[in-house]
């Protein structure tokens, strides 16, 4: 229904996106809200670096409380496109966006709009933890106070709740201000890193590739998390690991590289579907572990 | 086994060369640094006195050399404050705000800056900066234009490329993760700047500023040119006031003597100053060498 | 929010405002020289004898300055690259690695007029040799040679391991790998740091004004070419007052009817000649490095 039909120039060697089957699912069957407002949409939307296009028309919907995963293959412009739902693609010297990109139907890039205000509405957690070389609470204390709370009961508050939620407080709670962020485990960082982000009370939360960095059971700890969050916030993640989409997420967006070496979105589909039976060819042969 | 080890012992000895004119030097200027004390009998207290009357022929004589200790830093600390805003601020345009054009045309601008030799400055600060005192600030006592200011002004622009460039470093050291964790939670450029960034490059603009102050309180030629070279404690940026560097580059030549040795004592605590400043960087930069 | 917006844009203000004027301070700078010297400049300047009742010409200094730089780096070279290749190559963590660290730190931040002090002292006085052209040389050599250790130990260090890995495995020993492998890559580095160093020995006053010398020269033979005469401009043993050293003393002591005219002339061919140093050591580092790569 809303495939970029008129947007681009179709080739005759790239499949056709096929067209979101949300609405012929049957919602006590899926447990998804077919009436769930759209958080992000992107409307065919193409990034270049400099004159080199990333990714092309991608277009898709991103519904409100939910999980949503990006998989495929390697630069096929997952991160890109992630990046591009809290402007963070600006920092890049050379990177343009065209096409529509909204949170809650507004345009993201409109000249009036901020990227500040972007960013404090979608939070974004990087796949290498990168934490402040400060202490755990100086970490997750810096989005509110760089946003003007200064009230340290308030703060306090703000960051045990911030770490409760990021399954991290437990673990740190006896030294958050002797221990250093830098001085935690990867799976740990990660967490604090998480936690930072909650703090700033975000809307969305994009992640590219959270786990990439971490053993299997910091990875069960934070899929865990994902799944409490959703109830309060919108996700977007990237992963390589397709069990790991699979067992969070409940759609699921496939991108592959096209012969012009762009990529594009080439289905996206309730991530049952895509797992068991999804309607491009492509997207099979990657799934089931027969791409390249 | 003795042949193959033939290159290693020849480099070592020519590195050697650096730690032999290290001992030479040492021993030489502190031997002829006490000549004051051992041979012509100076009390060591006397080089605290605020009265510097070296000439022999003259009564009352005494080697005081607190004016100049005391100018060296009065020196020094006002150049690096007028200094230090202004080579931070640019190492901070370089690394975190300047679009790719504008840093092509700092970066060899510094180089540039670097290369300009200390006379030029000099004979810049002695042709421009002291009449222009003259004559516009002469209502606020720059009489001569010769003054504390003027010193301290040309060493700010002497010591501007070296804060500059290394507090560059420092700031481009801070890994660019840093940067984008503070962007992606919200915050403004500046906010990233002066909340992640500059925190986490502080010992380095430390260094940068230590090593700034090195080359202030030792530069000789242009301070000597344009300071006036009046041996008092400094009380007023409007006044002459002299250095070590400068009393023994005026002196060295016809002093003879006590006084003579009193310029060598000068050069010894030049170089206590200077060491003093290298066990400083070295004690910044123990976390760094460990790391 | 629109508070932490202002600062934000404010700062950005600043922050350009602060490059705009250090490099305006600079173009000016550069710009005055160039100015005031084009209605007295010829290249005649660059030859002809000082003189007092007219502009005359910074010949003799010129010469000088020239000279102690082949004679300086003529010392410096051959022990500056050998030891950073030792410190690259060789040095262990111990103390005496960390006492030749610490000698290089201590010279690099040493007064030069301490240097020329301690030059004075022990090839001036010591020696018996008077102001000469090799005393400024030794003195030059002191406080260079630790600038260009380092910079030939960085140029060396960032030789790839697997440069050297090869070469070992084939059965070289260490020195034939660093020899043919390691610093065939290195030279571009380590001539880049030669020719920096070398644009320092043009600039410094401070350590020659008391080792090679403050008179004003004239009317050099250049055939006379018994380098034992001090009258010999090639001789190493005679008084060598550089371009450097000529400015300050000619401004200090105020002589001559054209001081200003003179100054102004010779700090622009100084400011010439160092920038002529650092453009070279980047188009010089530069071109052999494509040379080397391109092998
Ligand atoms: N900062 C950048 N500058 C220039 N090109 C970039 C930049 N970042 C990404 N690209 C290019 O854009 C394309 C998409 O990159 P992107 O990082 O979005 O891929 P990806 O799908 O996230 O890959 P991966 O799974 O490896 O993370 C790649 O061809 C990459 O080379
Ligand atoms: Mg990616």
């Amino acid at each position: 229904m809303n495939t970029p039909q008129g947007a681009s120039t179709v080739t005759a060697t790239r499949p056709t996106p096929t067209p979101l089957a949300i609405a012929s699912l049957q919602p006590e069957l899926t447990g998804l809200d077919p009436d769930a407002p759209v958080k992000l949409r992107a409307q065919d939307v193409s990034i270049r670096y400099g004159d080199r296009v990333a990714v092309r028309d991608v277009t898709l919907d991103v519904p409100e409380h939910s999980v949503m995963a990006f998989i495929g293959p390697s630069g096929c412009g997952k991160s890109t496109v992630l990046r591009c739902f809290d402007r963070m693609n600006d920092l890049i010297p050379g990177a343009a966006v065209e096409g529509r990109v909204e949170l809650d139907g507004e345009d993201v890039y409109a000249p009036s709009v901020l990227p500040v205000e972007v960013r404090r509405k979608v939070g974004l957690v990087f796949q290498r933890p990168n934490p402040f070389p400060m202490s755990i609470y100086e970490n997750v204390a810096f989005g509110p106070r760089r946003h003007g709370e200064q009230g340290k009961a308030r703060l306090d508050d703000v960051v045990e709740r911030s770490l409760r939620q990021a399954a991290l407080w437990d673990e740190v709670k006896d030294d958050l201000r002797k221990k250093s962020g830098l001085s935690l485990s990867g799976g740990q960082q990660q967490r604090l890193c998480i936690a930072r982000t909650l703090a700033t009370d975000p809307e969305v939360i994009l992640m590219d590739e959270p786990c990439s960095a971490l053993d299997p059971i910091a990875t069960l700890k934070i899929e865990e998390l994902i799944g409490q969050l959703k109830v309060d916030y919108t996700i977007v993640i990237v992963t390589h690991n397709m069990q790991q989409a699979a067992r969070v997420s409940d759609r699921t967006a496939f991108f592959t590289l096209g012969e012009d070496r762009a990529g594009y979105l080439v289905e996206l589909d309730e991530t049952l579907r895509i797992f068991t039976n999804p309607a491009n060819q492509l997207t099979e042969d990657y799934v089931s572990g027969r791409f390249g | 086994m003795a042949r193959l080890d033939a290159p290693r012992r020849i480099t070592l000895g020519a590195a050697l060369v650096v730690i032999a004119a290290v001992v030479l030097l040492l021993g030489f200027i502190v031997w002829r640094g006490v000549q004051l004390f051992v041979v012509s009998g100076v009390p060591v207290t006397q080089i605290l006195s605020p009265t510097w009357q070296p000439d022999p022929l003259s009564e009352g004589t005494t080697y005081g050399l607190l004016p100049f200790i005391a100018g060296t830093l009065a020196v020094m600390v006002v150049a690096a404050v007028v200094s230090t805003p202004l080579s931070v601020g640019l190492a901070l345009f370089m690394a975190e705000v300047a679009p790719t054009w504008a840093r092509r045309i700092a970066q060899p601008a510094m180089e540039v800056f670097v290369g300009i030799p200390s006379v030029v400055y000099g004979w810049l600060g002695l042709t421009i900066l002291v009449p222009f005192l003259r004559v516009h600030f002469g209502w606020l006592g720059f009489a001569t234009g010769f003054s504390w200011l003027a010193g301290s002004l040309v060493l700010a622009l002497m010591i501007l490329p070296t804060i500059t460039s290394i507090s560059y470093d420092a700031f481009v050291a801070v890994p660019a993760d840093m940067r984008s964790a503070s962007l992606a939670l919200g915050t403004t450029r500046w906010q990233a700047i002066r909340h992640v960034v500059l925190p986490a490059a502080a010992t380095g603009v430390a260094t940068a500023i230590v090593f700034g102050l090195t080359r202030a309180a030792g530069e000789a030629l242009a301070v000597q040119m344009v300071i006036g070279n009046a041996p008092v404690i400094p009380t007023s940026l409007a006044r002459p006031v002299t250095t070590l560097t400068s009393q023994i580059t005026l002196d060295m030549s016809d002093a003879t003597g006590t006084w003579n040795e009193a310029l060598w004592t000068m050069g010894l605590v030049l170089l206590l100053i200077s060491l003093a400043f290298v066990l400083l960087i070295r004690w910044l930069g123990r976390g760094r060498s460990q790391a | 929010m629109r508070r932490v917006l202002a600062a934000d844009r404010l700062a950005t203000a600043v922050l350009w405002a602060v490059a705009v004027f250090v490099i305006l301070v600079l173009v000016a700078i550069i710009a005055y020289f160039v100015i005031e010297s084009i209605p007295t400049f010829s290249l005649a300047f660059l030859f002809a004898d000082p003189s007092l009742t007219e502009i005359g010409g910074i010949g003799p200094v010129l010469w000088n300055s020239v000279y102690m730089l082949v004679l300086t780096m003529l010392l410096t070279v051959p022990l500056g690259v050998l030891g950073g290749i030792y410190m690259a190559e060789y040095a262990g963590e111990g103390r005496l690695t960390n006492a030749i660290r610490f000698s290089q730190e201590l010279i690099s931040s040493v007064p030069s007029i301490v240097v020329g002090l301690f030059g004075f002292a022990l090839f001036v006085a010591a020696t018996g040799w008077g102001f000469t052209a090799l005393g400024g040389a030794l003195t030059l050599m002191v406080f260079n040679l630790p600038l260009l250790l380092r910079l030939s130990e960085q140029a060396i260090r960032t030789v790839p391991a697997d440069e050297r890995a090869a070469s070992l495995a084939l059965g070289a020993t260490k020195w034939q790998t660093i020899r043919h492998a390691v610093l065939p890559v290195a030279i571009p580095g380590v001539v880049t740091g030669i020719v920096l160093t070398a644009g320092r020995v043009f600039g410094e006053a401070a350590a020659l004004l008391f080792t090679a010398g403050l008179s004003t020269p004239t009317r050099y033979d250049f055939s006379n070419l018994n380098l034992l005469d001090p009258q010999s401009p090639w001789s190493p043993f005679r008084n060598a007052t550089t371009l450097s050293v000529f400015i300050w003393k000619s401004n200090s002591e105020g002589l001559g009817n054209y001081v200003h005219e003179v100054a102004n002339m010779s700090s622009m061919v100084l400011i010439v000649m160092v920038l002529a140093f650092n453009l070279g050591s980047r188009w010089l580092g530069g071109a052999l490095q494509r040379h080397v790569s391109g092998l």
